[in-house]
């Protein structure tokens, strides 16, 4: 059997940006595990998600429901009441997201330039967290039975005692974790290269077009989170000749606001801080692209 | 034993054979800055090399020649629809094109031996903007090409100064456009 040249290039494209971000997203996969196996050697059982089956099943089964709703399909591990869950967390940890390892990415696969733009929306998110109070909010997962039984678990569960079998079983975690997120995001990217014409692009999102960092967050909605990989759809569209502004929108806004992170953090924190941080993150990173195009500021990608 | 050996020998050759070994390699270095600094006056799709001239038509009927961009950095990149690697490198291309445009990059996508309509229906889908000529099945030859795509980076003097067989990246991209820009 002879595949099509247009599935062939498909793959071919997933392989380069395998091969574009797959040393960083290995370094910091394996930077977290260092971390984690080092500062919270008790935490390493609730690293273990397996969000990947209903994932897999909502995208290539057509949406299929799988008992517990539509919001079960989204289910991620619960936070162990110990880590909190206070609405300071969700600013917290947006910032965080926006400078590692996306922002060694932008430098190395964009413009060392960019790293600013990431870093001037960082600042204003982890001021925000500071006006949340840091409490521990009440455990709203402990309504759900399944919830309460994880928690159980992994809390139960000794922690293996050496340190290398810590940093084994949470690399071998993030990468279980990572792995499909990481081809989805690439294949999206993928399809945005070969299929969509560059004029289709540019004349949305192209210069001139001063909705286009306004609109562009909406591709972002697509993706799957694996913080990092959201570069290769930002990169795509670089290639397909977005303005500056609006490449800039897309960089900042992907790694925060796709639908599973908003589902995530809707189930974490609450509806409403994640309508906060949803339209804060689209204001601040529209309202900076829209600038960068009217002093037609040039990336240089 | 040790007093067949003649030590104040042993001390001499060792220290002309080191003295020739750097010598040969100075030499070298040398004889290499000058060949990719001047280039061979002779025509062969190698790098250092002037890159053989061609004339072909591209799918309007326009005649392209490639004597005609001298003074312009060119790239030519031999391609066909049905390979899959020429598909996927060519939003590379179209956005490299793009970007050096202004400092005058000409990117020549010559293509091997395809009709009309299917070069031109792949193109206008693809928004691709450079020249395609079509080629004849000459060119090709000349440029030795085993596979596709296969491309030719010649500098404003018309030498080649960067090949690839197989796709390139951006990044791969870039490196060879250093070389000509």
């Amino acid at each position: 059997m002879r595949l099509p040249p247009d599935v062939l290039a498909l793959l071919i494209k997933i392989k380069d940006y395998f091969l574009i971000f797959g040393p960083v997203l290995v370094a910091a996969i394996t930077f977290r595990a260092i971390l984690l196996a080092s500062l919270s050697p008790g935490s390493s059982a609730k690293f273990i998600p397996r969000k990947w089956q209903k994932l897999l099943t909502l995208y290539l089964k057509g949406g299929k429901v799988l008992p517990g709703g539509f919001k079960s399909l989204f289910r991620f591990p619960p936070v162990a009441p110990a880590q909190g869950s206070s609405s300071r967390n969700i600013w917290r940890r947006a910032s965080y997201l926006t400078v590692a390892p996306t922002a060694l990415l932008t430098a190395l696969t964009l413009s060392p330039l960019l790293v600013f733009t990431q870093i001037i929306l960082a600042v204003p998110l982890s001021l925000i967290s500071f006006l949340f109070p840091d409490r521990v909010a009440p455990p709203e997962l402990e309504k759900s039975p399944t919830a309460t039984k994880t928690i159980k678990k992994s809390q139960a569960k000794k922690p293996p005692q050496k340190w290398l079998e810590r940093f084994k079983n949470l690399w071998i975690a993030e990468l279980d974790a990572y792995s499909w997120p990481t081809f989805y995001n690439f294949l999206l990217a993928a399809l945005v290269t070969i299929f969509i014409p560059l004029r289709v692009i540019e004349s949305w999102f192209g210069i001139g077009h001063w909705y286009g960092p306004l609109l562009i967050p909406l591709l972002g909605l697509l993706l799957l989170p694996a913080s990092g990989t959201e570069m290769a759809l930002v990169l795509a569209l670089f290639v397909k000749w977005v303005s500056t502004g609006s490449g800039v929108a897309a960089l900042l806004t992907f790694p925060l606001i796709s639908l599973v992170r908003l589902v995530h953090n809707w189930q974490q924190y609450g509806l409403k801080p994640t309508i906060k941080l949803f339209l804060a993150v689209w204001f601040l990173a529209a309202g900076l692209g829209v600038l960068l195009d009217i002093f037609g500021v040039e990336a240089n990608v | 034993m040790f007093k067949i050996i003649n030590w104040q020998r042993v001390k001499f050759i060792g220290l002309i054979i080191p003295t020739l070994i750097v010598l040969t390699l100075l030499l070298a270095a040398c004889g290499d800055s000058a060949k990719s600094d001047k280039g061979v006056n002779e025509y062969a799709p190698k790098i250092g090399y002037l890159a053989p001239d061609f004339q072909l038509k591209d799918y309007n009927g326009n005649l392209i020649k490639l004597s005609d961009f001298k003074g312009k950095p060119v790239i030519i990149n031999f391609w066909a629809t049905w390979c899959p690697p020429c598909r996927a490198e060519m939003p590379e291309i179209e956005a490299a094109y793009r970007k050096y445009k202004k400092d005058g990059l000409i990117v020549l996508g010559v293509d091997a031996r395809e009709d009309e309509a299917t070069i031109r229906k792949y193109v206008e889908d693809g928004g691709y903007s450079w020249q395609m000529p079509i080629d004849d099945g000459e060119t090709i030859i000349t440029y030795r090409v085993v596979a596709f795509p296969t491309s030719f980076f010649v500098d404003k003097e018309g030498y080649v100064r960067a090949t690839q067989v197989g796709g390139m990246d951006k990044k791969g991209l870039e490196e060879r456009l250093a070389k000509i820009l």
